[in-house]
């Protein structure tokens, strides 16, 4: 009974910091932490150490792992305020984007700078899709640690603008049924009726939604079928939507 | 705007809980510093027959067992433990008619008022 009760304050604890964390991060917004700013890295490495103290140790009372966590969050709140309004306090805090490579080439006092050398730039450009210095115009490093790169006109790849080409506007698909079940939020966001949808599938030979792994819709009436079982379905529907999402 | 009304409900959690905190831990360390003294002043006063005073220190020593589950919100429960310890061994003292060791225990427990005092004041020491 002792261990069963031990092991349930432990999961109730873990349970409890976990979702209070995850409910501070969410707050603090969506960002991977490769795009971290150095405040938001700061505030996510201590909040994982932190919330681990009262996690596993249950002489400590659960008060006091919460406590700082919602200091944290609330200054990290506070401060995101201040850099969103100070310009100046932003490159404090965040520092400021820095040119590595311009027209008259590499910047060497720049790379110092960030205690960088020839390869760490190189091995960023290569992240970046290319390979020589001599195809960039400019290459900045930005607060977050990545590598912004503006090549040159000649190696920029051609868009169907730079061959005056018209192309027809790309549409954002989006899923009104998975697992066999409708997306009521997307099928309203479409206009589209599940009986239009069943009627649609029907003329696939599709009677059992239960067999339909995703439909996905566009803007154009495009429909994606895939099944569970076998190859996907491209089907142009006669759209009556306004195609507007 | 729904994030800074989110941020301001956490901050006056955050602001209620110290609050609570203050007047509960304030309450307690007078309470047990007062428990201390008044055992320590019996066993000096009456130092042959402290057994006659069993049940007023057992009686303490329930009070703060009832107190401790609550304590447990605030304190480390480690720390809660050895003061538990240390009145558990007072009873058995008393009611042994122990006086060198009860007048050690009762020493003890005023020390540990001391030392909460300590820990919970405001001050330089526990603020770096």
């Amino acid at each position: 009974m002792a261990y069963f009760s031990m092991s349930f304050t432990l999961i109730f604890r873990s349970v409890s910091i976990y979702f209070l964390v995850l409910f501070l991060l969410r707050l603090m917004g969506k960002r991977q932490i490769g795009e971290m700013q150095p405040f938001e890295l700061v505030i996510t490495l201590i909040f994982a150490d932190l919330a681990t103290i009262p996690m596993a140790d249950s002489s400590l009372p659960l008060i006091h792992g919460i406590i700082p966590i919602l200091t944290l969050s609330i200054l990290h709140y506070i401060l995101s305020l201040l850099l969103r309004k100070f310009n100046a306090m932003r490159s404090i805090i965040n520092g400021k984007p820095i040119i590595l490579i311009s027209p008259n080439g590499i910047d060497f006092e720049a790379l110092q700078k960030l205690d960088m050398n020839y390869n760490d730039l190189q091995e960023l450009m290569r992240g970046c899709g290319y390979f020589n210095f001599d195809e960039i115009l400019y290459a900045i490093m930005q607060t977050n640690g990545s590598l912004t790169v503006l090549p040159r006109a000649t190696y920029a790849p051609a868009t169907p603008n730079d061959l005056n080409i018209k192309v027809p506007e790309v549409s954002l698909p989006i899923i009104i049924l998975a697992k066999g079940k409708f997306n009521n939020e997307n099928l309203k966001i479409a206009k589209l009726e599940k009986n239009f949808i069943i009627n649609e599938l029907k003329k696939e030979n599709i009677t059992d939604l239960n067999t339909i792994a995703l439909i996905t819709i566009n803007t154009k009436g495009k429909m994606y079928i895939q099944p569970k079982k076998g190859e996907f379905i491209l089907k142009e529907i006669d759209y009556n939507g306004d195609g507007n999402w | 705007m729904k994030k800074a009304i989110t941020v301001s409900i956490l901050g006056a959690i955050l602001l209620a809980i110290s609050i609570y905190e203050i007047i509960a831990v304030n309450n307690f360390i007078k309470d047990f510093e007062n428990t201390a003294i008044e055992i320590y002043e019996i066993l000096e006063n009456n130092k042959d027959n402290i057994n006659d005073y069993f049940t007023f220190v057992n009686n303490k020593k329930e009070k703060w067992n009832k107190q401790e589950k609550s304590l447990c919100l605030m304190f480390s429960y480690r720390d809660l433990t050895t003061i538990n310890d240390c009145f558990s061994r007072l009873v058995a003292y008393v009611k042994n008619n122990d006086y060198d060791n009860a007048c050690a225990e009762a020493e003890l427990l005023l020390s540990y008022s001391e030392y909460n005092k300590e820990i919970m004041q405001l001050s330089f020491q526990n603020l770096f």
